[in-house]
């Protein structure tokens, strides 16, 4: 991994994003209209479903970070792809692991902020945070961490499967959110749902989470084995899809 | 010695065909080329022979089925050989958002250009190919010509011993097409540059290229010299059409 090469793609990213109106509204304007709308709900549960309120502002917290850091990596990858300038990145010597990994810096750098606004929101409504820093951090880490994998295996997808599937950019994080069981235990689930959710990526964030939320503090290891376990599994998965993509001509399709 | 060589190389793709079904065809069928140092090399071909897919093998976009391509002498898939080589197509695009400026200082930064170096070589590449007045400006409110030329000095940015053109000319004003001409024939001349271009329009090839390569339905049909082509041929759209209707 070269890191000139990474600063490069990391400058341009920035640049871009700087630049585009647009990108810069879309990346703030979701997540916290999202929050100011739990956090409107959660001050008007107060009276008669405290906890309820609570757990939607909080859950909304990460479920919105894990969306801006996740589609910030595949929009960017998507802007690439429709202004036809991903050809030239490939063919001036980036490696698709180094193409991925200056996205994954430049979300980071885009989505921490935006965590900070929302958490500010929260914070406002009711949710006292700050005495249980460690743990939100610790819990922050984590969902920045499997959406960044999940980012990394949609890339993948979105390469061997052709432009046609560039959708998978905004909408596949709902579907891992939802089998992760945000608002309540994935025991609500019926039978073989149960199963799914056990491996899901956020399952056991949101286990964490919600346990925060409650006053019911949950142990960190099982989200930190997931969270790992899937950083490390993504990456054999991207590099094949990308050899894929190079075999059956969709790279170059998308490019 | 060769820069490129192309050794029994097949590809295929799939496409639906009339009755709905998905049918195998060959975009390149047991091509094999050798590309000299210091040529300015054509391939030619009608729509759909295979021209760009043979880019795209050179440049390790598409793997061929079967076959052997190698450029420098190593594997395309390796980063120091692709660093070696410019592209630059006819539809060639940068982000929107982005300026001549940005993208001749990003590429700079991508090919490991140290700061004074790579500002050097950007307000030299802006003046050479007449950015400076809109190095400022967006992609997407330049003139055709304007970008066409900010690809060019973008290939050029590392200074690369190989230069691969995909129809360069495609779409550009007279005048603006004969610049890049010129350009083309500067870059090989003073620079050495070998550089492979892909082209509809015989003048150009007739003008720019020593050889050339014909491709139809995924298979070299000739490789010759130009002037040798002329000795037999009027001219080279002749050329073409006979090429196109030889069995």
């Amino acid at each position: 991994m070269n890191f000139g090469r990474l600063s490069a793609l990391a400058y341009r990213d920035l640049l871009i994003i700087r630049r585009s109106r647009w990108r810069l509204v879309e990346i703030f304007y979701f997540p916290l209209t999202a929050m100011l709308m739990w956090a409107f709900f959660a001050s008007y549960s107060r009276s008669f479903a405290f906890e309820a309120g609570l757990l939607v502002l909080v859950i909304s917290l990460f479920w919105n970070f894990a969306y801006v850091a996740q589609s910030t990596v595949n929009m960017q990858m998507m802007e690439d792809a429709w202004s036809g300038s991903l050809k030239q990145l490939f063919l001036s010597g980036v490696s698709e692991i180094e193409y991925v990994a200056a996205r994954m810096f430049t979300a980071t750098v885009v989505s921490v902020p935006v965590l900070v606004l929302m958490a500010a929101v929260a914070f406002f409504s009711g949710w006292d945070f700050l005495r249980q820093f460690p743990v939100v951090a610790a819990i922050s880490a984590l969902t920045l961490l499997t959406s960044l994998a999940l980012a990394v295996l949609i890339t993948g997808l979105i390469v061997v499967l052709g432009r046609g599937y560039g959708f998978l950019a905004w909408t596949a994080l709902q579907a891992f959110v939802l089998l992760s069981a945000p608002f309540f235990p994935r025991e609500v689930f019926p039978g073989f749902l149960q199963f799914v959710s056990a491996v899901m990526p956020f399952t056991y964030i949101f286990e964490a989470a919600r346990g925060l939320a409650l006053g019911s503090p949950v142990g960190l290891l099982k989200p930190v084995i997931v969270a790992v376990a899937y950083f490390i599994f993504v990456w054999p998965i991207y590099v094949f899809c990308f050899r894929l993509a190079r075999k059956n001509g969709n790279l170059v399709k998308l490019a | 010695m060769a820069i490129i060589d192309i050794s029994g190389v097949s590809r295929q793709f799939g496409k639906r065909g009339e009755s709905g079904k998905k049918e195998r065809f060959y975009a390149l069928k047991d091509v094999s080329l050798k590309i000299e140092e210091g040529e300015v090399f054509g391939i030619l071909g009608p729509n759909g022979a295979g021209k760009t897919t043979l880019l795209n093998v050179v440049m390790g976009m598409v793997y061929p089925d079967s076959g052997n391509v190698s450029v420098f002498g190593g594997d395309v898939r390796s980063g120091r050989v692709v660093q070696r080589i410019g592209y630059v197509s006819g539809e060639e695009r940068f982000h929107w958002a982005l300026t001549p400026f940005d993208v001749l200082t990003f590429g700079g930064m991508l090919y490991g250009l140290g700061r004074s170096e790579r500002r050097r070589r950007r307000d030299e590449l802006l003046a050479l190919f007449g950015l400076d007045k809109v190095a400022g400006s967006k992609f997407d409110v330049l003139s055709t010509g304007e970008k066409m030329r900010l690809a060019f000095a973008y290939a050029l940015i590392n200074r690369p011993k190989l230069l691969l053109l995909d129809e360069p000319t495609l779409g550009l004003d007279p005048d603006i097409a004969i610049t890049v001409r010129k350009e083309i024939k500067r870059i090989n001349r003073e620079l050495g540059t070998t550089i492979v271009l892909t082209s509809h329009y015989m003048r150009e090839v007739e003008q720019l290229c020593g050889r050339i390569a014909f491709i139809n339905m995924g298979r070299v049909m000739q490789v010759a010299k130009v002037s040798d082509i002329r000795k037999t041929h009027p001219d080279m759209d002749s050329y073409f059409v006979k090429m196109v209707n030889k069995k």
